[in-house]
């Protein structure tokens, strides 16, 4: 009898053991129970060392070709990652034809960045701000042994490579780093915005104005939410339950410089990917999560306030009276069916603003998880 | 009489040691209207001339082509395709590199040949697959487009007094998802065919007033909107938009 008891005892311990090892310890979303989980790529799982590696990498200037700027110059927590400009500056003075997307939620991102039908992974997207050159963004080509050698020679970052890549011979190459980056950035999740918490009951979280502004929002008035749909506010969204990949790729008649619908021509959106003539314009609708501390707005930064880009939907896209991009994108033949223009009165205009304001998410602008390490 | 066994031996080791196999070097040399130029200079500067060559054949008497092979150097060139970086780094050249490489180091079978062809670009299997644990010469950062998914086959520009430009070319319109690329409506590859005297002293000169004959101010990244890359593409025989074309006037075998 003892000695069965012992056995299965021991058979236990051993089963325990045995899980304990073969079994990572799940990474901590810290995500509200309705929230679904993002999906994570088979070759870059998640775990606390990895993030916080990821993190430091994140605001280390050293990733850098001049040294000067980090992941963060262009994608700063306080405005939901984003930069406050309308085109970014890469770190030798070269303008970006686009502006700095938020990171927030890019987790559940089905396809990253403005209009790139390829990019579905942020292992992929992190090489173009390291290492592109048309712009130079961080120029950080040319430099990947200096950076292998940072990860190996630092003491702060030598001991967290081999706790975020256990399994690896030798983990300190640029490839982890940017894994490191890729599951620090995929971390920065949004949910605890007066809308959620007002979702999750709390009737007070929203203003009565944000509630009505709700309601327009999503009304078949407005048709906002056909892009900006879903719990993510786009409809380039997935997550570890999607059943199907979901891409939008949309027109919203900004631009019509040849009465043909072209857009200028530094910035076709998917039409410089493809070339097929009916993607002239499209961009992908981003997360409105954090809207209000996102200006300036679209691809270029062109609008410059929330009220201008409700003026450019409300009219059924922009006209631009003078000047090399002068056109009526109302009139654009590539134009998105949901961007037919509406009626909306002043006090509605500002009930829909202070929804869009109800989307910031304090926690996700001021979370030590996602701040600079240094300070 | 017993025949010594060791002479039917000798004849086969002497036969098998004889060179079945040619190698040769295929050189290539910046240019402007048939002058030499380089990253300094008074007139005519490079900016930037780097690109992949593959598929290096040869085409004998009878029309058949024979595939020369490259020698894998763990540096500059694989089994399939070979990196040319004409520009030193000096001068003009500010974003390029120090190292350079003029040449690609091949054999082929012992023939009598009267063309050679190549390919500016890399295979579309290599082009593809993951740049980050690519070996030489795919390694090199700065010849990868990760945004556009594969390499830039070409970087090439030039300044001078009067104007300047400078082109990146690659595949685009591609199909699937980084990695997972199916099929590029684009695939932009130049293929290059040259009459050939002998597998000596080859050497290709670059004519980059052909490349840029009427290219000024505003770039090309080989996307369809970008009209600045009609001509460009017309002179390397590739079609861009309306502009159809398909024969390079580029490269040329020096005399």
């Amino acid at each position: 009898m003892i000695k069965w008891l012992g056995a299965a005892l021991g058979a236990a311990l051993i089963l325990a053991i045995m899980l304990l090892l073969q079994t990572p310890a799940e990474f901590d979303w810290s995500l509200p129970e309705d929230y679904p989980l993002p999906l994570i790529p088979a070759d870059n799982p998640m775990s606390a060392a990895k993030v916080q590696l990821g993190r430091m990498l994140f605001y280390d200037t050293r990733l850098s070709g001049n040294e000067t700027m980090s992941c963060a110059t262009c994608h700063i927590q306080a405005l939901a990652f984003t930069d406050g400009k309308p085109r970014s500056l890469g770190s030798t003075g070269a303008t970006h034809p686009r502006g700095s997307m938020s990171l927030v939620n890019t987790a559940y991102a089905s396809r990253l960045t403005w209009a790139n039908p390829l990019l579905d992974k942020l292992e992929d997207q992190a090489l173009t701000p390291l290492f592109g050159d048309n712009p130079v963004e961080m120029g950080l080509g040319g430099h990947e042994q200096r950076a292998a050698e940072l990860l190996r020679s630092e003491s702060s970052y030598s001991q967290l490579v081999g706790k975020a890549f256990p399994n690896d011979a030798d983990p300190h190459s640029i490839i982890n780093a940017v894994r490191a980056i890729a599951a620090f950035v995929r971390s920065i999740v949004s949910y605890d915005s007066a809308y959620d918490r007002y979702l999750s009951g709390d009737t007070t979280a929203m203003t009565s104005a944000a509630v009505r502004g709700m309601d327009l929002f999503f009304s078949e008035r407005l048709e906002c939410f056909h892009c900006h749909g879903g719990f993510n506010f786009t409809d380039s969204t997935t997550h570890a339950n999607s059943r199907v990949d979901t891409i939008g790729f949309h027109n919203t008649g900004l631009y019509n410089v040849d009465e043909n619908g072209a857009y200028p021509e530094a910035n076709t959106g998917l039409y410089d990917m493809t070339g097929e003539p009916r993607d002239m314009g499209r961009f992908k609708a981003p997360t409105l999560r954090n809207i209000a501390v996102t200006a300036p707005y679209m691809h270029d930064g062109s609008l410059a306030t929330l009220d201008a880009v409700i003026a450019h939907y409300q009219r059924g896209g922009r006209l631009i009276e003078a000047g090399g991009d002068a056109g009526d994108g109302r009139l654009s033949p590539f134009k998105s069916e949901f961007v037919g223009g509406f009626e909306l009165t002043v006090s509605e205009k500002a009930d829909l603003i202070a929804f869009l304001q109800s989307l910031t998410d304090q926690t996700v602008l001021t979370d030590s998880r996602w701040s600079d390490p240094s300070q | 009489m017993r025949t010594p066994y060791f002479i039917p031996l000798l004849l086969i080791l002497l036969v098998s040691c004889a060179p079945a196999k040619t190698p040769f070097t295929l050189t290539f040399a910046p240019h402007w209207d048939g002058n030499a130029i380089e990253c300094t200079g008074d007139s005519t500067q490079l900016t930037d001339l780097r690109f992949y060559v593959s598929a290096l054949q040869l085409i004998d008497s009878d029309g058949s082509v024979i595939d020369a092979e490259l020698e894998n150097d763990g540096e500059w060139q694989n089994s399939d395709v070979a990196l040319i970086d004409l520009e030193d780094g000096r001068g003009a050249c500010v974003n390029g590199s120090t190292a350079t490489r003029a040449f690609v180091q091949a054999t082929a079978a012992n023939g009598e040949y009267l063309r050679l062809a190549f390919t500016v670009g890399v295979p579309f299997e290599q082009n593809h697959a993951n740049p980050m644990s690519a070996a030489a010469p795919l390694d090199d950062a700065a010849m990868h487009w990760h945004w556009r998914s594969g390499y830039k086959f070409l970087r090439a520009g030039f300044r001078n007094a009067d104007r300047s430009f400078w082109m990146h070319l690659g595949s685009t319109g591609c199909e699937g998802t980084v990695q997972n690329i199916s099929m590029c409506n684009a695939a932009n590859r130049v293929v290059v065919e040259v009459p050939l005297e002998s597998l000596k002293n080859l050497e290709i000169g670059i004519d980059l007033a052909r490349l840029f004959a009427t290219a000024d101010g505003s770039d090309c990244s080989s996307g369809p909107a970008e009209s600045a890359c009609a001509q460009p593409f017309k002179a390397l025989g590739l079609t861009h938009q309306d502009s159809v074309s398909d024969v390079q006037t580029v490269f040329a075998l020096l005399p």
